[in-house]
């Protein structure tokens, strides 16, 4: 009895040790055989794709180990291939790369301008969703230009362009837009996609040269393709109409005296009415402000008419600011805002009725009426100027 | 089991190659003589007992035996100048033990299996012509250790005694700490050669009558030549002796032993070793340090979760390291990656590989740490800190963020307060590693999940292993994630079903 308990014992350990041993293929991939992409561009060459990716070189990075001396060399390696699809890009690419390519850490996706405009960024789509390995928070942008040129900026901040792109689409100078806010903007109807529209500008300072990556506004689409570009107050107008506001500043000519202000929070309310088979858009925007610096040296804050006077020019600015954003959505024809849905939240029957199929043409001649209410909240330390005599 | 007309005979052959078993029913000679020859034949080539004839002043014969280095010297002395000069013709053996002799601990004796145990153990005895009973006397003495620090469970704030390897010194360590008449301690006799003394000592009307009823069967069930340690003896009462984990308790210090009593827990105690034993002995004592009751309530919470995590970190971390390096480097935040990619990058064998040698670096460091003098010990350290930390790292043969796991790995498998259940989690580390290898953090969960269910499945004495967490019982809690403040902890542990769960109402009787 206990030999064969024994015997069967040990055959059954035998069996588990093979099927440890005998397995083929399994996914184990050392660091040292994996290539991170951190960043890739996708432009379009051609009738086809140029798919570039940023690999960071971890033997460069100085830490520690491997060739620490060689203090010049970049911390990584741009590499880039073409193909009819993104993927067939990728997989040429494979080929002329010892490490694996690994896409699990790519956090920043930029689409050359010339691919937005005439094919449109809802040709990348799937090549960034099918495969699991894809990250859909990744922050996804159009750039001026040619997309590798901006991968390839030397920021001299960041070790990685890639780094200094994903910090700078999260911070406050744009819109956090990531692969699934695309996503579920493309898909929508009565909803069109913005990116962030990044540009590579130069310093040009003696002795601290450097590349920035600049965030020049937004890149307006319809229907996937880029129809148009909104900039300065015409950038300002599409955040303040969007819900996810992040603070920004605002200067004014105040009688030649120059006043900044920031914006710190917004509500946006839109409202669509229709009558008589007309439609039209009531918005209205509420927005708190605090002063970050003033020139008037005699402005007195304690003053209600005086800080009245700032939520006026502050007001105005920002009808302005949104009236401006309406007119370049509605000349790219793009529903940036979503106002297609907030038909069809209000008067879902009407809108699918009339409005859904034919949204496109509708769209552009939209009127809207816009109002704006400023509540001047907080006037920093002091509420004189410091920089006038005591009177 | 011999009859009694056989066993009331010598064993035949050479006397000095029995077991002290066969003498169990061999009576005293009623001859100095007689017993002489016994006691010669029995104690041949043994320069360690002493025996001296003398005679009684005015009296019979006498013949006193003792182990030369167990007893008092000057002790006996005093009881053989108390016989010398003994005077009047008649007496007995009682009137001796009653009247004449100096002496606190005597008693008398009619066969020899309990003669020779207690000459053995130091006692000194004393034949007397025409008396068929001998005497015993208590003069124990010689060199021991005396009592110091606990080495193996040190505190800042506590008492610092600890058992040494005399029993008697141990028994009354722990009865200092409980001054009651129910405080019990059984003794037992184990090992046939040894005849080692074992103490079973428990709480009278608080342990569970059942508990202390299956350790004594237990601990009757042993037949085995000798005892070295309580290390015997707790292999031989666990329930599950295959199981890596430790189901006794062992420890150095009398106020862990008082305090596991208190509880209802049982203590059993072994002549020659400072480890006593404590069980029932479940998952959430191994995060229980003495230290905890002393300090503050807060402290002791604090530290349990440390603990706890720290046991997750000594089990997991190289395991997790290697998995999620090699299969799931996505779960790494970038800048991260990117350092270990960095530092991996002249490495030269596989994250498994690089693990496996480092840890068996470890362990080896620290047995030889364990095992080697003191004097040579710190250079052992040092060149370990060198080698395996500096060195290997600047030869790139292994990388930094590995020793970071490596050493975090180890100092997490220091923090468990009860070193029995450190040796259990430094095991099951390597298995682990290796299935992390093969499958991932799967193999990590499949791990967790075979522990998680043997734990589960464990017993000790009776009582499940994850007690008072599974089966739940929310009263139990105070003591076991956190440790409840003094005066909220006023039953003893419901788990461990005592006789008498008030801890802090005055009792009726």
């Amino acid at each position: 009895m206990k030999i064969i308990r024994l015997w069967r014992l040990a055959s059954i350990s035998v069996c588990v040790g093979m099927l440890l041993t005998l397995t083929g293929c399994w996914d184990r991939r050392e660091i040292n055989d994996v290539a991170f992409v951190l960043a890739s561009a996708i432009d379009k060459e051609n009738d086809s794709f140029r798919v570039s990716v940023l690999i960071p070189l971890p033997g460069n990075m100085g830490s520690m180990g491997g060739g620490g001396g060689s203090g010049g060399q970049k911390p990584f390696a741009i590499k880039t291939e073409t193909g009819k699809t993104v993927r067939e890009a990728v997989s040429k690419l494979q080929f002329r790369l010892p490490r694996h390519l690994f896409f699990g850490h790519r956090r920043v996706i930029i689409i050359g301008e010339d691919l937005a405009r005439t094919e449109g960024a809802k040709t990348v789509i799937d090549a960034l969703t099918r495969t699991p390995e894809n990250r859909l928070t990744a922050y996804i942008a159009i750039t001026k230009g040619k997309a590798v040129d901006v991968l390839n900026a030397d920021t001299r901040l960041e070790r990685f362009s890639a780094e200094s792109m994903r910090e700078l689409l999260q911070s406050e100078a744009s819109v956090r837009i990531s692969v699934k806010d695309i996503i579920s903007k493309i898909i929508a109807v009565g909803e069109d996609a913005f990116f962030p529209y990044i540009e590579k500008v130069k310093t040009r300072v003696k002795g601290s040269e450097a590349e920035d990556v600049l965030i020049e506004g937004f890149a307006m689409t319809h229907d996937g393709k880029m129809t148009g570009v909104a900039k300065g107050s015409t950038a300002i107008g599409v955040r303040l109409l969007n819900q996810q506001f992040r603070k920004y500043d605002e200067t004014f000519n105040d009688q030649g005296n120059y006043l900044t202000v920031s914006i710190n929070e917004a509500k946006i309310s839109i409202k669509p009415i229709i009558q008589n088979d007309n439609i039209t858009f009531r918005i209205h925007s509420k927005v708190k402000v605090s002063v970050n610096e003033d020139r008037n040296l005699n402005r007195n804050y304690d003053d209600y008419e005086q800080r009245k006077q700032i939520e006026q020019l502050v007001t105005k600015r920002v009808v302005e600011d949104i009236k401006l954003a309406l007119d370049s959505m509605q000349h790219a024809n793009c529903d940036a805002v979503g106002f297609g849905l907030h038909v069809y939240r209000a008067y879902p029957q009407i809108w699918t009725k009339q409005y859904r199929n034919e949204w496109d043409t509708i769209f552009p001649k939209i009127k809207f009426e816009v109002s704006a209410t400023a509540n001047l909240y907080r006037f920093g330390m002091t509420s004189e100027n410091l920089g006038r005599k005591d009177q | 089991m011999p009859t009694k007309t056989k066993a009331r005979s010598l064993p035949e052959g050479k006397l000095d190659h029995y077991a002290i078993n066969k003498f169990q029913d061999v009576p005293i000679r009623p001859t100095v003589e007689a017993n002489g020859k016994i006691m010669e034949e029995l104690f041949k080539d043994s320069s360690d007992i002493v025996m001296r004839e003398f005679e009684i002043e005015n009296g019979p014969k006498a013949l006193l035996c003792y182990v030369d280095g167990m007893v008092t010297t000057s002790a006996v002395d005093a009881a053989m100048k108390a016989l010398m000069i003994l005077e009047g013709g008649e007496f007995t053996i009682d009137l001796i033990t009653e009247t004449t002799l100096p002496v606190a601990q005597a008693s008398k004796i009619q066969f020899y299996k309990e003669l020779l145990t207690n000459l053995l153990s130091g006692d000194s005895v004393l034949f007397v012509d025409g008396q068929d009973t001998a005497v015993c006397l208590g003069l124990r003495g010689g060199i021991r250790r005396s009592v110091a620090e606990p080495e193996t469970e040190t505190v800042v704030r506590g008492p610092r005694e600890g058992f040494n390897e005399h029993l008697r010194t141990n028994t009354s360590l722990v009865r200092s700490k409980i001054k009651s008449p129910r405080l019990k301690m059984k003794s037992f006799v184990i090992g046939t050669e040894t005849n080692t003394n074992v103490i079973l000592t428990y709480m009278a009307g608080i342990v569970n009558p059942k508990l202390l009823q299956e350790v004594e069967d237990r601990l009757s069930r042993i037949h085995i030549d000798g005892v070295l340690e309580s290390g015997y003896i707790e292999e031989f009462v666990q329930d599950q002796g295959f199981s890596p984990f430790p189901q006794v308790q062992t420890t150095e210090r009398p106020d862990t032993v008082a305090a596991s009593l208190l509880e209802g827990r049982v203590a059993i105690l072994v002549d020659g070793t400072p480890f006593a034993l404590i069980a029932p002995f479940g998952f959430w004592q191994w995060l229980q340090a003495s230290e905890d009751y002393y300090e503050r309530f807060m402290l002791g919470t604090l530290l349990r979760w440390l603990r706890l995590f720290s046991l997750f970190v000594a089990l997991f971390a190289p395991a997790l390291y290697i998995a999620v390096s090699t299969y799931h480097p996505e779960m790494i935040p970038t800048n991260l990656l990117l350092s270990i990619a960095a530092s991996r990058e002249a490495i030269p064998f596989p994250a498994v590989v690089e693990a496996l040698l480092m840890e068996i670096a470890f362990e080896a460091l620290r047995e030889a740490g364990v095992r080697l003098p003191r004097t040579v010990g710190q250079a052992v350290s040092i060149l370990g800190a060198l080698v395996v930390g500096q060195a290997a790292v600047q030869a790139g043969i292994v990388s930094a963020a590995m020793v970071i796991v490596v050493s975090m790995t180890g100092i997490a498998s220091f923090t468990l307060p009860r070193y029995n259940a450190a040796i259990a989690i430094r095991m099951l580390r390597f298995p682990i590693m290796l299935l992390a290898s093969v499958f991932g953090l799967l193999g990590i969960m499949i791990a967790a999940m075979v522990v998680v269910g043997h734990l589960a499945k464990l017993t000790t004495f009776g009582i499940p292993y994850l007690a008072p967490v599974t089966p739940v019982d929310l009263s139990d809690m105070k003591d076991v994630m956190v440790r409840a403040p003094w005066w909220k902890m006023r039953r003893r542990p419901k788990y461990l079903t005592p006789d008498n769960l008030e801890r802090q109402r005055p009792q009726p009787e």
